[in-house]
């Protein structure tokens, strides 16, 4: 057993198509631009702003499970790693929206009759200068939390030194408290100040719920085809995709219920600012994709993953996460698209091929960051707890032969015992 | 019969799941296997059947929806229908919540009770502890002598390779052993239970509270509000009222003065300057005026209006026919204040009969008239 075995290189067909749709998506936003300017960087909106959902989704996952001691998902961490190191290709487009296409944000221009009703703090949070500063702090700030915690995880691989998971669990807290309030802060104003009138102040834990359960849903994907295509093959077992299955069924059904909270606050109390937003998005086509919206997010997982069988199904739940992915993209239009008016064919083609082409650049950038560290972080001492205990190939050996050309540690102790602290000593 | 029962002992949760795999592989009866905690794979390893409760929790779950929807669609939308802002009795926004918590109970008390049933665990259940150890750290596995090809060093050998720390072998009465009676301790707790519950009734009993005070007050906000109440004192205004005398001429929302006396001049007077609002193009507004007409009219003035209504037949002094001359030169307004203020033996029908009631009345007074032309 040596850590070659679990080195990722991609197919070449896939890179190669994830290289076409790139170029195909950067030709459609070049010629969207010149047709129809504010469509296409609303789209571009949407689609880099799911891109950062799905990173920081993944990031969450990393610091939840290192904070809970959660010993279950370490064989799949770098999974969740690479898709946390591709926030980059997310950020670029927010950032290129943000500073190009103000036009997008009715409370740029101030002799829009819009801002009329803007109250004095709002206009002051929503001064230009302050906005754009505060993108790029949100931005870097989750990218040195990424960093830190993928380099202290990738150096352990090669020392396997216990202070690395340490250091990350105090990490990991840290960021899920900064985490906590720089997602709430970016999601108003990304997307709620698209409507500076309306607000919700339970609109950042809905684009928490629905950054987490794309994220979810994406990650879960990923480690199906990194199961199917071969290195993940061994490691991950059938008790894995249970786990992340009851992930994505529980923040379906968590994505559903602030959704609702939302929409039963508003519609109970009646008040004209805020019913003015679900009657934009009950009117004409607006009013299906609404209801289609939440049937893909929560109707198809919830009966889909409810029996135990479903989510030990790999081409099941593969199927299912696929309609999450879908349906979070069609809860984000929701979202973006009705200050712009209906919905039109033209529109929708244009936020497929930018999909695409987004997420084709984003699968070469966790490609990268795929390859660039063993597939199965090797040296977390946790590690053991989380490999399938009918894979006698790793498990069976490794309790009883430590000596042996072994590269994970391992513990006697079993279940709860004190795991991080009596790391084996003489691991190889 | 007696049944030999064989205990293997484990330190180590793998050993335990190792031997009570291969124990099944050997087509060992496997009685029990006893952990301190609930110990991941082991009903694969025991070859159980997956759990029905899973199931059961779902119908019960459904159960909980289905009524707490159909309760609150009968209790606020058929039996006790209250407006709230103006939205339709039967909500769905509004029920989801209760139904959403009702389900919840449903399931959870639901699938409690199921597993305690299913796995008799009744009141008074006595717990089996083959070894006192399972308690605290150690696994047991508890095998039976199942048949003669039963081969006593094959178990012990199994045992052995999976490191166990104690091998046991037992003789065990089938059916047991009736069990022991209760521990005196265990008497001692109900006994003291039960006079902690007579007790609190007794003292429940004595400690009413007199029902002509007031009750405690916990957290009154709601019931004492900061404004003033109507009738109270008030040091804002210079009068100290709270309740303020509206200025002259004030009138009421939705209420028009009419300018008139109950006088017969001024009857005259509202006969030229009053026209009737209404006019009869509308089928609706005639059907209304008919309406009205027989509700309040009709009893004294009859069908046709020739003053032979039911009343007038069996006594009352009947009013003079609507169809005479006298009636047929009256003008809407005259007609319309002797309806508002009455006019001799007729009172008046103003606090029945709204402003377009009494109109929409008046239109069909004259359509009765333009119908009996030319009749007595």
């Amino acid at each position: 057993m040596n850590r070659d075995d679990f080195t990722f290189r991609a197919p070449r067909q896939a890179v190669r198509a994830c290289t076409v749709l790139a170029a195909i998506g950067a030709v459609a936003v070049a010629a969207g631009l010149a047709v129809a300017p504010t469509e296409t960087w609303a789209s571009l909106l949407l689609v880099s702003y799911a891109l950062v959902g799905l990173s920081l989704g993944s990031a969450v996952l990393i610091a939840l499970q290192y904070v809970t001691g959660a010993g279950w998902g370490v064989a799949l961490r770098r999974v969740p790693e690479a898709m946390a190191l591709a926030l980059p290709v997310g950020a670029v487009g927010i950032l290129l929206v943000l500073v190009c296409a103000p036009s997008l944000y009715p409370w740029t221009s101030h002799t829009d009759a819009h801002t009329g009703h803007v109250s004095e703090l709002k206009h002051l949070w929503l001064s230009r200068p302050f906005f754009l500063v505060r993108a790029v702090v949100y931005l870097a700030c989750w990218y040195a939390f990424i960093l830190a915690l993928v380099r202290n995880s990738r150096r352990q691989d090669r020392d396997g030194a216990v202070s690395h998971t340490r250091r990350n669990v105090a990490l990991s807290a840290a960021f899920l408290v900064v985490f906590g309030v720089t997602c709430w802060l970016a999601s108003y104003d990304w997307v709620m100040s698209l409507e500076p009138e309306w607000y919700s102040t339970i609109f950042g834990l809905y684009a928490f719920a629905g950054l987490f359960l794309g994220g979810l849903a994406a990650l879960t994907l990923l480690v199906l085809w990194l199961r199917r295509a071969g290195p993940l093959r061994r490691v991950v077992s059938v008790d894995h995709l249970h786990d992340l299955g009851k992930l994505v069924f529980a923040f379906s059904t968590f994505w559903v219920y602030i959704w609702f909270c939302q929409y039963m606050l508003i519609w109970y109390v009646n008040n004209p600012e805020e019913t003015a937003y679900y009657i934009r998005r009950q009117d004409g086509a607006w009013q299906s994709l609404l209801v289609l919206s939440v049937v893909l997010n929560w109707g198809v997982p919830f009966l889909a993953l409810l029996s135990r069988a479903a989510k030990r199904n790999a081409v099941w739940l593969g199927r299912v996460c696929a309609v999450v992915l879908l349906g979070q993209w069609l809860d984000l239009y929701v979202l973006i698209g009705p200050p712009f008016g209906q919905p039109t064919v033209q529109e929708l083609a244009l936020q497929a091929v930018l999909l695409l082409g987004a997420g084709g650049v984003f699968c070469l950038a966790v490609f990268r960051a795929l390859g660039q560290a063993p597939l199965v972080p090797v040296g977390d001492p946790f590690l053991v707890e989380s490999l399938p205990a009918s894979s006698t190939a790793f498990a069976g050996r490794l309790a009883h032969n430590p000596g042996e050309e072994v590269c994970f540690p391992v513990t006697h102790e079993g279940r709860g015992g004190q795991q991080i602290g009596q790391a084996h000593p003489d691991r190889v | 019969m007696n049944r030999r029962l064989f205990l293997g002992t484990f330190e180590r949760e793998e050993d335990l799941l190792g031997a009570t795999a291969e124990a099944r592989q050997q087509g060992l009866r496997i009685v029990d296997v006893y952990t301190p905690y609930a110990v991941h794979g082991l009903d694969h390893a025991m070859g159980l059947a997956p759990s029905r409760l899973g199931r059961a929790c779902f119908v019960f779950g459904l159960l909980g929806v289905g009524f707490a929807l159909w309760f609150q669609f009968w209790a606020s939308a058929v039996d006790w229908p209250i407006n709230v802002g103006g939205r339709p009795w039967n909500s769905l926004p509004a029920f989801v919540p209760v139904a959403f918590e009702v389900m919840v109970l449903f399931a959870g008390v639901g699938v409690v009770l199921s597993f305690l049933l299913v796995s008799r665990l009744y009141p008074g259940k006595r717990a089996v502890v083959p070894v006192a150890e399972v308690t605290d750290d150690r696994f047991a596995l508890v095998l039976e002598e199942n048949d003669a090809a039963f081969d006593v060093d094959t178990v012990r050998r199994l045992f052995a390779a999976h490191h166990a720390v104690a091998t046991e072998e037992r003789e065990e009465q089938d059916p047991p052993p009736p069990p022991a009676p209760a521990p005196r301790s265990r008497v001692r707790i109900n006994a003291a239970l039960l006079v902690l519950l007579v007790v609190l009734v007794a003292l429940n009993w004595f400690l009413t509270p007199d029902p002509g005070q007031p009750n405690r007050e916990f957290l009154p906000d709601m019931a004492r509000s900061v404004p003033y109440d109507a009738f109270a004192p008030n040091p804002n205004f210079p009068n100290g009222q709270t309740l303020q005398t509206p200025p002259p001429g004030t009138i009421p929302r939705g209420q028009l003065p009419l300018h008139y006396a109950a006088t017969p001049e001024d009857a005259l007077r509202a006969g030229r300057e009053l026209i009737n609002p209404l006019d009869g193009k509308s089928a609706q507004i005639r059907e209304r005026g008919a309406l009205v007409y027989a509700n309040y009219c009709l009893l004294c003035h009859g069908p046709a209006g020739k003053g032979d209504g039911p009343v007038a037949v069996r006594g009352v002094p009947p009013p003079p026919s609507l169809l005479a001359d006298h009636a047929l030169q009256m003008k809407d307004g005259q007609l319309f204040h002797v309806l508002t203020y009455g006019q001799g033996n007729m009172a008046s029908y103003a606090s029945q009969l709204s402003r377009e009631d009494r109109w929409s009345a008046i239109l069909h007074v004259r359509a009765l008239q333009q119908a009996g032309k030319g009749q007595p």
